[in-house]
């Protein structure tokens, strides 16, 4: 037996943060109204498992990705392959990462299969700029 | 002695997927509620994160998420004249063990039943008389409607994201559906699941044989979902790690997920893992339950919490035990037909037949838990069975769920057990089998039931759970109609090779892996004389008592069990907002 999970209610109110975040992002964004609002929902499928407030869950948090080197968030356990993969993570190396996770970091281990629209990568890219 | 604890409005026993749909309706209108759960969580366990949880050999083969036998297991007799034995590793079933419980590490096939399974009796009476069901086949109406639990289907099915595709909305066939489906208001919330190979290979023999394949209804998520309470599913990866595992992705249905990290933000709700309940308190004289008494598996403490309202929730086969250890309603006695507690107890009586191919790959590890192709043409009364020996059916499919290495070792007949041509064997057709199923119908028998041990007793020396169960002619009979019906769409695929064709058959054998369904123990009904709970699901004994789960079915059906307990739960909320408001027998 594990001991009793704090760990849980943690992540449950860590989503309920994440979630009243995006809500506050949409609102904050509001004079960049053409992409905000197209950005946090295609970040929703992100947000299963991410976080923007900088703690970690099921996936490492977002805030402040743009410009960090890969696999290097305090206390997030990374596969090897994440671990090696030696990236520096701008728009390119994102674009590329989000179209198909497993060509650009194969052996990673995010259970997502990835984004196919580009419209849709830029979106999302457009909005984890923003989570500075 | 148990320390007593302040009052409590409403307490919930067990924190699975019923405990988790009954608090969102009540909190949702401010009233509080405490769930007791016997495990612990799961969330950023290594049970849901990888690389542990590919761990075929801790999660399933060793069930590192179910209830440990070494400390609570059932006992087994095939007939009143045998003598029970404990059971020392169980297959037949899986109770779950932690938040979200058995609704943690299931497959996510989530069904509708017929629209004639509530009024079963009725049905079968009309159709072909009253002398066509067996004296000893205590069929019962549940006392509710089809229509009445509507509304709360489709809840249930926005709130879990099921994908499928609709076969009957409104009265109106839909293509591509399950024609037999009971109506629905509108389609599923998403699109089916990709179709196995496995699946597109019955689709082409069942429709050339006339047949209407269908996607199985899917608790699995094809797609990114927010459902009405903002709560989210990710996107299913096929990884055929579903039934026995708690998802890494997030994409598949479950409480964990999707009610009780909401609940915990909700106020007035709590819940309280490691909460063994022992006994729920009974005012013989008053007729109402006191609250619970139950252990806390950190400290060891035992603590008496009361309560105004108990609702149980636990598994099926747990909340017979606990209705029988608090001597709350008349044990059911075979001999005298007298009581009702633990009566229709029900399994199901499913059988398969292997098919291999060796140009086909049929890539078993590429699978959703619930992505099957399914014909309803043979389940429950959807077709004549007037010169038919038996009543009931099986929906017949292939479901592929998975490919797991150690699990996985089918073979066509006369294989060598083991040694060299064994293991050439296995690697040779592990790409390129599947077997189809026939998931049956298991109605109720007079000598099928649920009492307590005389001699058995768990860790903490209360009597185990007795099952008297086998399967009885009416089963045998329709297991081996079906199974031969689902050889035909077999032989129609033209494979290499078949197995066995083999109908179920007795003695019951726990130590196999069938299908985890059981049902009944504390059946509903319209009249206390036959039912121990009313069609609201209120203890005709105990005003203040609520049991919902599958021991409320009195039979079983060719479907998985959750979709209508599910919407029986959420039903079991509004009427519980009503009943706190103002008590009384609803």
């Amino acid at each position: 037996m594990r001991p009793a999970g704090s760990g849980s209610v943690a992540r449950a109110s860590m989503v309920a943060m994440a979630m009243a975040m995006i809500g506050a992002t949409i609102v904050v964004a509001s004079s960049d109204a053409q992409t905000a609002p197209a950005a946090s929902a295609a970040f929703s499928q992100c947000a299963v498992c991410h976080s923007i407030d900088g703690s970690n869950g099921t996936g490492p948090t977002l805030l402040r990705l743009i410009g960090r080197r890969s696999g290097t968030v305090p206390g997030f356990r990374y596969s090897r392959a994440m671990k090696s993969a030696e990236i520096v993570w701008d728009e390119a190396t994102l674009d590329r990462y989000l179209s198909n996770p497993q060509e650009l970091v194969p052996g990673n281990i995010m259970p997502f299969s990835g984004v196919a629209g580009a419209q849709e990568r830029a979106d999302i890219i457009a909005y984890l700029r923003t989570l500075r | 002695m148990a320390k007593k604890l302040p009052r409590r409005s409403v307490v919930i026993v067990g924190g699975g997927l019923c405990a988790g749909l009954v608090a969102r309706q009540l909190t949702a209108k401010g009233i509080q509620v405490l769930v007791l759960e016997r495990g612990g969580d799961h969330a950023l366990g290594p049970e849901a994160t990888l690389p542990n949880q590919r761990d075929e050999l801790r999660w399933d083969r060793r069930q590192g998420l179910m209830q440990d036998w070494a400390r609570e297991t059932y006992t087994l007799r095939h007939s009143r004249a045998d003598e029970s034995l404990p059971i020392r590793w169980m297959e037949a079933f899986l109770p779950g063990i932690g938040v979200g419980g058995a609704a943690s590490h299931w497959n996510g096939c989530a069904w509708r039943w017929s629209e004639y399974d509530p009024i079963l009796r009725t049905r079968y009476e009309s159709r072909y008389g009253k002398a066509a069901i067996p004296a000893d086949m205590p069929l019962q109406d549940w006392g509710t409607t089809y229509g009445e639990l509507e509304p709360y289907h489709d809840l249930f099915e926005q709130l879990f994201g099921l994908a499928g595709k609709a076969g009957n909305i409104k009265g109106t066939i839909q293509p591509g559906g399950n024609p037999f489906e009971a109506p629905r208001r509108g389609e599923y919330p998403q699109k089916p699941l990709e179709m196995s190979e496995a699946g597109i290979i019955f689709q082409q023999a069942a429709e050339g044989l006339g047949f209407k394949p269908f996607p199985q209804p899917a608790a699995n998520s094809p797609q990114h979902y927010v459902n009405p309470d903002g709560q989210r599913l990710g996107q299913c990866q096929y990884c055929g790690h579903c039934e026995r595992f708690v998802c890494e992705a997030h994409a598949k249905a479950t409480p964990d997920t999707l009610l009780y990290p909401m609940l915990r933000e909700r106020p007035g709700f709590e819940i309280r893992t490691y909460a063994h309940v022992l006994e729920v308190g009974y005012d013989r004289r008053a007729k109402r339950a006191t609250g619970v008494r139950y252990l806390d598996l950190k400290s060891g403490e035992e603590y008496e919490q009361p309560a105004d309202i108990v609702v149980m929730a636990a598994f099926t086969m747990s909340n017979t035990r606990l209705l029988l250890l608090g001597g709350i309603g008349e044990p059911y006695d075979p001999a005298t037909r007298r009581g009702n507690v633990g009566k229709n107890f029900c399994y199901q009586t499913s059988s398969g037949v292997g098919v291999f191919f060796k140009n086909r790959w049929i890539n078993p590890f590429l699978a959703a838990g619930a992505s099957g192709t399914v014909i309803d043409e043979f389940n429950n009364d959807n077709f004549d069975h007037s010169a038919l020996p038996f009543l009931g059916g099986a929906s017949i499919s292939a479901a592929v769920t998975n490919g797991r290495p150690i699990r996985t070792r089918s073979t066509p007949p006369g294989t060598p057990r083991w040694g060299t041509a064994w293991k050439k064997a296995t690697a040779d057709w592990y790409a390129h089998s599947f077997s189809v199923g026939a998931q049956g119908s298991c109605y109720p028998h007079r000598e099928n039931f649920l009492d307590l041990d005389p001699d058995y007793a768990d860790t903490y020396g209360q009597p185990l759970l007795r099952m008297t169960f086998d399967f009885r002619e009416n089963e045998i009979r329709m297991s081996d109609w079906v199974t031969r019906k689902a050889a035909e769409i077999c032989k129609a695929m033209s494979p290499d090779s078949m197995g066995p064709v083999a109908g179920r058959a007795g003695p019951f054998d726990t130590r196999q892996y069938q299908t985890t369904h059981v049902t009944g123990g504390t059946v509903m009904g319209a009249e206390p004389k036959s039912s121990v709970v009313s069609p609201h699901l209120q203890h005709w004994d105990a005003e203040n008592i609520f049991v919902v789960g599958a021991s409320v079915y009195t039979h079983n059906s060719g479907y998985n069990p959750t979709g209508p307990l599910a919407a029986l739960a959420l039903r079991l909320g509004d009427d519980l907002v009503r009943y706190v408001e103002r008590p009384r027998m609803l």
